[in-house]
């Protein structure tokens, strides 16, 4: 179960659902900086997992390559990213007041607030809607199971294949 | 000899004659010629040195080892998606080889408003020749197109439009579709394994995994620079100083500008970060149901439409449309929808074609120094966006035309187009932030040559007006989008820089 956000973060959201209409200024309110994924933005993932890949899902291990990701950003862009599910979550606790966690809602419900996201006349929230639903697919359909149910074979190498076209180089047409 | 900083010692410091921060077209052009002119050269690069045999054509693993932040820098606004590799080599290891000469107008407008006297066609011609050989530029045959390109020449010729296959920088290539994400086979001729190799063949040093933080000034001299030296994984693992008679930056248009902000250059002409061209590009896939046509086997840029160029064709919509192949990865965040809906799209996904638009732009956007990382102020102008619909609308024509079912664009709104009389789908599909998947494969612009501080940053040599001996080599230089696939342009401008370095500075300033 995810926690319940902290004064401080009770506080960044405040500050954060002020200054909806002005993103810069928002994304400034909107620590708690931190370097790496916490529970909550995991189980956000999860969730979102669910919701955008569909039936499947459980086969499919996201959270340790977006680990692995994250540990190849610039500090900056780490912090950024690592909050930006729990930004999320706060956010949609406030934007649609039903006071729980994304990641306990039922799916239809998950689905009905995402799309909410995505599809806001809110610039912002359409972003950040739309950075996490990249996010999550990119790596849904990275791993294996994701690109075999797409029908993609996957890398060349150690399946020793021979060039499927076989190309005549050398002269200009 | 090749240096890295995950392994030299913690607190490295060297003394040269050049420094060149960089290794990708721009860069590495620039350290080959100074070292074939027996300077004692020093290629820092931020991105490791990763061989071939290391590519291992698994998207998620090589987005991270090849591209700055993993492949997911955006501009600040998210709207789009800032694509360049960080690598020995740079962006030249995970592009697409294609490979276009500046186009003549463009050179002309250069030439004439920007004061540029050595960029006439007739002055570059000798270069381009030069590094198409060394980067063994072919054109590809038609017979070798793989179908989600063949598609697009069918579609384009039977609307009677220009468009042709590309020029190559490929040898000996298997069609294996894997370029993005580095070629394993050694066909693409990248930087990585033509001109940072000849620099240090002729005796120039290359020292990977290590960051430039700052430029090191004294009055109107650069006297080095210093960094960080990073590990495998990417952490700080030290510190490093590069004392040097010429510093060059090469570390692309998003990078350049950053490092020479932060590092508090002066800059009369005040536009050093500005006139960021991005080529905004967004995918158009046709749908072709019963038809395996696999978009990511054989080569995956293969045919171009240039009838809607500018540059090429005075087209007034400014746009090339080219024919590109999607890993499944990008695919699956292009496709709208959710869960169920989305997963039996994308079971269809190898019989969807795409192609991109390369769109030239006319507002551009400003490079910055951000919170520990560059700022990118960058948004689609009305204008652009009105120009966009209009080549997106001219490319699902295409598809349809090769007998598309359906057209799918990059709008999370509009689900598909089925007839060119659906197209009008298009007006109302919204071009705002979030609306639409938009990326940047080409950045340009930021530190723009010009014959005098009021027009560029840097002068047609490349110098910084207020410096001696601190040049700029990449694509920041171009004066505006090049409307084309610019790699060729950066090697041949950083051609030109290397003769401006070595009249102007090496001869009397060098120790
Ligand atoms: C996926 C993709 C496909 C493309 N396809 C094509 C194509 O088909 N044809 C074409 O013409 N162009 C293509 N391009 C664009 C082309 O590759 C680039 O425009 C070109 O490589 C830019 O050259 P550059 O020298 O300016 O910079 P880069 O190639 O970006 O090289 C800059 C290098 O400097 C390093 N660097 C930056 N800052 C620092 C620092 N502070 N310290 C140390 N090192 C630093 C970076 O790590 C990088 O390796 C493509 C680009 C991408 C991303």
């Amino acid at each position: 179960m995810p926690t319940r956000p902290s004064r401080r973060q009770f506080f960044a959201l405040g500050a954060a659902a002020a200054v909806l209409v002005v993103p810069a200024s928002l994304r400034a309110a909107l620590p708690p900086a931190q370097s790496r994924f916490g529970a909550d933005d995991e189980a956000v993932l999860d969730a979102l997992k669910r919701v955008l890949y569909g039936p499947g899902a459980d086969e499919i291990d996201i959270l340790t390559p977006l680990r692995e990701t994250l540990g190849f950003l610039d500090e900056a862009q780490q912090s950024q990213l690592a909050s930006l599910p729990s930004t999320f979550d706060w956010l949609s606790r406030v934007l649609v007041p039903t006071g729980a966690a994304f990641a306990t809602l039922s799916e239809g419900a998950q689905a009905a607030a995402l799309e909410d996201w995505l599809t806001s006349p809110l610039p912002f929230r359409r972003q950040v809607g739309q950075a996490l639903r990249q996010l999550v697919l990119a790596h849904c359909y990275t791993h294996p199971v994701g690109q075999a149910a797409a029908g993609y074979a996957g890398p060349w190498l150690g399946r020793h294949l021979l060039p499927v076209h076989a190309l005549r180089f050398g002269e200009p047409e | 000899m090749r240096l890295s900083g995950n392994t030299v010692e913690p607190e490295f410091h060297r003394r040269v004659q050049a420094v060149v921060v960089g290794t990708g077209p721009g860069g590495s052009t620039v350290a080959k010629r100074l070292a074939d002119a027996g300077l004692d050269v020093l290629m820092v690069e931020a991105g490791a040195y990763v061989p071939a045999r290391e590519f291992s054509q698994n998207e998620g693993e090589m987005m991270r080892k090849l591209y700055r932040e993993a492949g997911l820098r955006t501009t600040d606004n998210g709207a789009m998606a800032m694509l360049h590799g960080s690598v020995v080599g740079g962006s030249s290891v995970v592009n697409y080889l294609d490979c276009f000469r500046t186009p003549e107008t463009l050179l002309f407008d250069w030439v004439k408003r920007f004061g540029l006297p050595e960029l006439t066609p007739e002055k570059l011609r000798p270069r381009f020749e030069k590094i198409e050989e060394i980067l063994h530029v072919r054109k590809l045959p038609v017979a070798n197109l793989n179908l989600n390109n063949d598609l697009l020449r069918r579609g384009s010729e039977a609307l009677g439009w220009k468009g042709d296959t590309f020029h190559r920088n490929a040898k000996d290539c298997y069609g294996s579709g894997f370029c993005d994400l580095g070629c394993s086979y050694n066909a693409k001729q990248s930087a990585a394994i033509t001109f940072v190799p000849l620099a240090t063949s002729q005796g120039a040093t290359l020292l990977t995994d290590a960051r430039v933080e700052r430029v090191l000034l004294s009055g109107d001299r650069a006297t080095g620079v210093e960094g960080t030296l990073v590990d495998e994984a990417r952490q700080s693992r030290g510190r490093f100083r590069i004392d040097a008679d010429l510093v060059v930056v090469s570390g692309g248009a998003i990078h350049t500008p950053y490092l020479l902000l932060g590092s508090g250059v002066d800059d009369p002409s005040g536009q050093l970060g500005r006139n960021f061209w991005t080529h905004p590009g967004t995918p158009v896939c046709g749908w072709y149901p019963g038809q395996r046509v696999a978009n990511y086997e054989g080569i995956k840029q293969g045919w171009y439409i240039g009838e809607f160029s500018d540059v090429l064709n005075q087209n007034p919509i400014g746009a090339l449309i080219e024919g590109i192949g999607a890993p499944p990865g990008i695919t699956a965040t292009i496709f709208p929808g959710l869960g169920l809906e989305r997963q039996r799209q994308l079971q269809r996904y190898n019989e969807f074609t795409a192609a991109g638009i390369l769109l030239r732009d006319s507002v551009p956007g400003r490079i910055g120094v951000g919170k520990g990382r560059p700022s990118i102020d960058w948004s689609l102008a009305p204008a652009d966006a009105h120009r966009m619909k209009l080549a997106v609308a001219r490319c699902a024509e295409a598809w349809l035309a090769s007998g598309a079912a359906a057209v799918l664009t990059g709008h999370s709104r509009v689900t598909s187009i089925r007839s060119t009389a659906e197209l009008a789908k298009l007006d109302d599909a919204g071009w705002a932030s979030g609306e639409v998947a938009l990326f940047c494969f080409h950045q340009m612009g930021t530190a723009r040559m010009g014959h005098s501080p009021q027009v560029g940053v840097v002068s047609p040599t490349g110098r910084m007006w207020a410096y001696e001996n601190l040049y700029v080599a990449d694509s920041s230089l171009f004066p505006t989008a090049s409307g084309v696939n610019p790699q060729l342009t950066i090697y041949a401008l950083a051609d030109v820089v290397a003769d401006g370095i070595l009249h102007e500075a090496a001869g009397s300033q060098l120790h």
